[in-house]
């Protein structure tokens, strides 16, 4: 698959961040230009990831796809994305913003879904993971390019990642 | 249905801690002060029959639709399926905007829906049409 591939692949998760910073984080993000990642290693002390399987129509059949986003966060960022979302300020890590990146990428995806519905997929949402600690190695599907985009929100930058491979 | 009030008795269910938080804090900015908590389906049912055995029912359930127990869809047809539920007032969250799914929850019985994401209007307006006087 070729990088305009997955830059129309992604638009609708783009869009879906968007608009979901604007809507909970009260930001607008301004997201850099998407780059082939080159390792594993999540870019920030918390990751949330979540994957997705399903079918596409290729060439007029039904084709099985798989793959997964996952946005990783400095601490200091996610806990000022966490304070925003949440209304109320977070200096550390606390039970109530644990899943905050979880909730991200599961409103990320569910919104992604409905959009690429239209483009012939139908997708199947896993429950979203989450890990914290830096040098974590993201265990990406197998065969797959992983495309990476900073993100930049008031609240400094993030990564958001994304691959997928029909099978 | 009644007016909304901010009094009643409210349960919001949702598995993920961050949901619930901003669920509740957008209740308590309407002057909501009673609202319980319930991390998944199953947990949320047993709360709601134990809280009709005492006497004191939830008036307003507010439910995620994926949980990894029991689902929202779940939770909302169990409710809908004894008569002492029937009339209570449910509000379904999802992440999944599908046409689809809201038809699902309709027929279901739901009594609103609301899109992931959402601010505090948003929630209002949905509930305002559901307590409509």
């Amino acid at each position: 698959m070729n990088i305009e591939s997955y830059v129309k692949f992604s638009k609708p998760f783009i869009d879906a961040l968007r608009d979901t910073f604007k809507v909970m984080v009260q930001s607008d993000i301004t997201p850099h230009s998407p780059k082939m990642k080159k390792d594993n290693k999540a870019k920030g002390e918390v990751t949330a990831m979540i994957g997705m399987n399903g079918t596409v129509i290729k060439d007029g059949k039904d084709q099985e796809f798989n793959g997964m986003i996952a946005f990783s966060f400095r601490k200091e960022v996610y806990l000022k994305i966490a304070s925003a979302m949440l209304m109320q300020e977070y200096k550390d890590y606390h039970e109530d913003v644990e899943d905050t990146g979880s909730e991200i990428a599961n409103i990320i995806m569910g919104n992604a879904k409905k959009v690429l519905a239209t483009q012939g997929y139908k997708i199947g949402m896993s429950t979203p993971t989450r890990v914290k600690g830096l040098d974590y190695e993201i265990k990406y599907p197998g065969n797959t390019i992983v495309i990476e985009t900073t993100i930049t929100c008031a609240y400094g930058d993030f990564t958001f990642d994304i691959c997928y491979r029909v099978t | 249905m009644a007016a909304f009030n901010p009094k009643m008795r409210i349960l919001v269910v949702d598995d993920m801690n961050t949901m619930r938080k901003i669920i509740k804090g957008m209740l308590q900015k309407m002057g909501c002060d009673n609202i319980t908590e319930a991390d998944d389906g199953n947990p949320a049912w047993s709360l709601i029959q134990e809280a009709h055995a005492a006497g004191r029912p939830f008036e307003f359930i507010i439910s995620d639709w994926n949980m990894p127990g029991m689902t929202g869809i779940d939770l909302l047809k169990n409710v809908r399926s004894k008569d002492e539920f029937k009339k209570v007032p449910f509000l379904m969250v999802t992440a999944e905007a599908e046409q689809s799914n809201v038809v699902i929850a309709v027929k279901a019985g739901v009594s609103n829906y609301i899109i992931k994401p959402f601010n505090p209007d948003t929630l209002k307006g949905k509930i305002d049409k559901i307590f409509v006087p």
